[in-house]
């Protein structure tokens, strides 16, 4: 797959963010995001390109947060700011050998290809695991109505997390 | 760091805003479960190998690199090839993108073509070993030297002019050409030695007693060809140079004068002065194809040496007897021009030819943009004229010929006699 469904999906995410949040500091933000996009595609740069993403964090919290609640609309755009750049930025990486102006054999493609699948298989595993994290967390905040104890206990579940993969 | 700063902020602010550190700090997490293996553990071996190791120059020579993994499993990886500088990827790419398990192996493969004779050299591969998300990344060099040798492409072929000629001489020493006979003499008595290939049957049977054919012997020439390598003379732009056409036009002469049986030797110079004493045959050949292969273009050896090296390296006899000159040379200069009127005083018979490179000196200019195409009509009117120039004045030595890929020899000038 092409890294420009991905970039294409940041861009339409940037500009819906900015005509539903409609205020001044989010277009200036979701402009930014735009050109670090756009500059990051030109030149295959992986800083400007999570950049763009992570530009876009506030933004889209903003304008999920006119439909969800708050605390959902941040976790959300937060995961959003992982996944699509990451894709992108991975997709970089494949077009770098992919691009290559005389060709690749079938058995290049081949190993990209089951790279990509592990890849997309990683991914979901993440986003399984962050919306159980997300899950976990919001019926922790029934208990209280503040977002820091909620920050505490989802940073608590994920350092289980890591305990438990790393051993 | 950045999600720490994010959870700080978060738990001071009691805001939204750093809820973000949340699906951060599970990517990291999930990403950094698995640690790299270090250079020295990681057990990653590779080996290159090629369909030619003497390849012609543009044939397509097919590189094979096989990646094996004895170590730990390494979830993201990418290899990147060297290939050497002066060849032409033209099937593949030279990297590789891939995951490679415990005693798993792949094989990255590619097309090159190289158009300059010479020893290439493939170097190091260099590998980058990744996490799944590319956060964690080591990198490793790995060693894997291998040597292409590529030799010059013998064009024209109809170049070979037959016994004992090149360009309508015929010299003075005994050819060495299968057969080694030119025209018939006489018969005479057969005598013990003679080969039983020589006796006349038929006339023997009519006469009765055995007769022989008596045969002139074949005459070749007797000469060195001097190949000029000195960077004053070989054009270059960028990555083009002239020296692979005027080691083509080289070989093609030598090795057309050592078809048609004449003794032939040779002197490269160059960055380093190559030296071949004058000999017969296939095999005295190939020694001076793999010379003319090897040498590369200097500064410190020049036409200006000739003579001091005839002198040197093919005995002193070898001037006062005066043998025939072969000058190849891309870009004619006045050490040149003295060095062919001085030999050609001396009785040496001198024929100069000269590479014309400067139609692929202008695609190269326009090739690499430093030309539009149309500009170079003056500089390559201007250029002709000065070749012309030297032409004129080397005819008044030698005999010019000029020599063009894919055309061949052609003579343009005969020397004028006085």
């Amino acid at each position: 797959m092409s890294y420009r469904p991905y970039a294409a999906i940041l861009l339409v995410a940037a500009a819906a963010s900015a005509v539903v949040a409609w205020n001044p500091l989010a277009t200036v933000i979701v402009g930014g995001s735009t050109v670090a996009l756009l500059a990051g595609l030109q030149w295959k740069r992986v800083v400007l390109t999570l950049a763009a993403g992570w530009l876009l964090y506030l933004p889209m919290a903003v304008a999920l947060s006119q439909f969800f609640p708050a605390s959902w609309s941040y976790l959300a755009s937060g995961l959003f700011a992982v996944v699509v750049p990451e894709k992108l930025v991975f997709e970089y990486d494949v077009s770098a050998v992919l691009g290559s102006p005389s060709g690749v054999d079938a058995e290049a493609r081949s190993y990209i290809s089951r790279l990509s699948m592990a890849h997309t298989r990683e991914m979901s595993v993440y986003a399984a695991l962050a919306l159980s994290v997300m899950a976990i967390a919001s019926l922790a905040s029934g208990l209280t109505s503040y977002a820091s104890e909620l920050i505490t206990t989802a940073t608590l579940l994920i350092l289980i997390i890591m305990i438990y993969a790393t051993r | 760091m950045v999600a720490l700063a994010g959870l700080w902020i978060s738990v001071i602010t009691g805001a939204f805003f750093g809820l973000a550190v949340v699906p951060i700090l599970i990517f990291i997490a999930l990403d950094l479960r698995t640690t790299l293996p270090r250079p020295e553990e990681a057990g990653l071996t590779v080996s290159r190998s090629v369909s030619e190791t003497k390849a012609l120059m543009n044939d397509p020579v097919l590189m094979e690199l096989t990646l094996e993994n004895r170590g730990p499993r390494v979830k993201r990886l990418f290899l990147q090839d060297t290939p050497p500088a002066r060849c032409e990827i033209i099937r593949g790419s030279t990297s590789m993108l891939c995951g490679l398990g415990t005693g798993e192996r792949a094989t990255l493969r590619y097309e090159v073509k190289f158009g300059e004779p010479g020893e290439h050299s493939f170097g190091s591969c260099f590998l980058r070993l990744q996490s799944t998300f590319g956060l964690a990344e080591r990198k490793i060099t790995l060693p894997s030297p291998l040597t292409v040798r590529v030799y010059p492409r013998h064009l024209v072929k109809s170049l070979a002019t037959g016994p004992a000629k090149a360009f309508g001489w015929s010299g003075v020493t005994p050819s060495r050409y299968k057969g080694g006979r030119l025209d018939f003499i006489d018969i005479r008595e057969y005598a013990v030695g003679d080969p039983l290939k020589d006796i006349n049957w038929r006339a023997s049977a009519r006469l009765g007693r055995t007769l022989v054919n008596e045969w002139r012997i074949e005459r070749g020439l007797d000469c060195v060809v001097v190949v000029d390598l000195s960077s004053e003379s070989l054009p270059r732009v960028r990555e083009w140079s002239a020296r692979p056409d005027v080691v083509t036009a080289a070989y093609e002469l030598t090795s057309s004068l050592v078809a048609s049986g004449n003794r032939v030797g040779m002197l490269v110079m160059g960055s380093i002065l190559k030296k071949i004493r004058p000999g017969f045959g296939s095999r005295h050949l190939q020694v001076m194809v793999e010379n003319l292969v090897d040498s590369q273009e200097g500064t410190v050896w020049s036409m200006g040496y000739t003579e001091e090296f005839l002198e040197m390296f093919f005995r002193k006899q070898y001037t006062t007897r005066g043998g025939t000159l072969f000058f190849v040379f891309a870009v004619p200069s006045a050490e040149l021009f003295e060095t062919v009127t001085s030999l050609s005083e001396k009785g040496f018979t001198c024929n100069s030819v000269l590479v014309d490179v400067l139609g692929g000196e202008e695609r190269a200019l326009e090739r690499q943009k430093l030309l539009k195409p149309g500009e170079s009509e003056f500089g390559l009117r201007f250029a002709r004229a000065e070749e012309d120039f030297f032409k004129g004045m080397l005819t008044s030595a030698s005999d010019v010929y000029v020599w063009r890929a894919g055309e061949g020899f052609v003579e343009t000038g005969r020397k004028v006699r006085r």
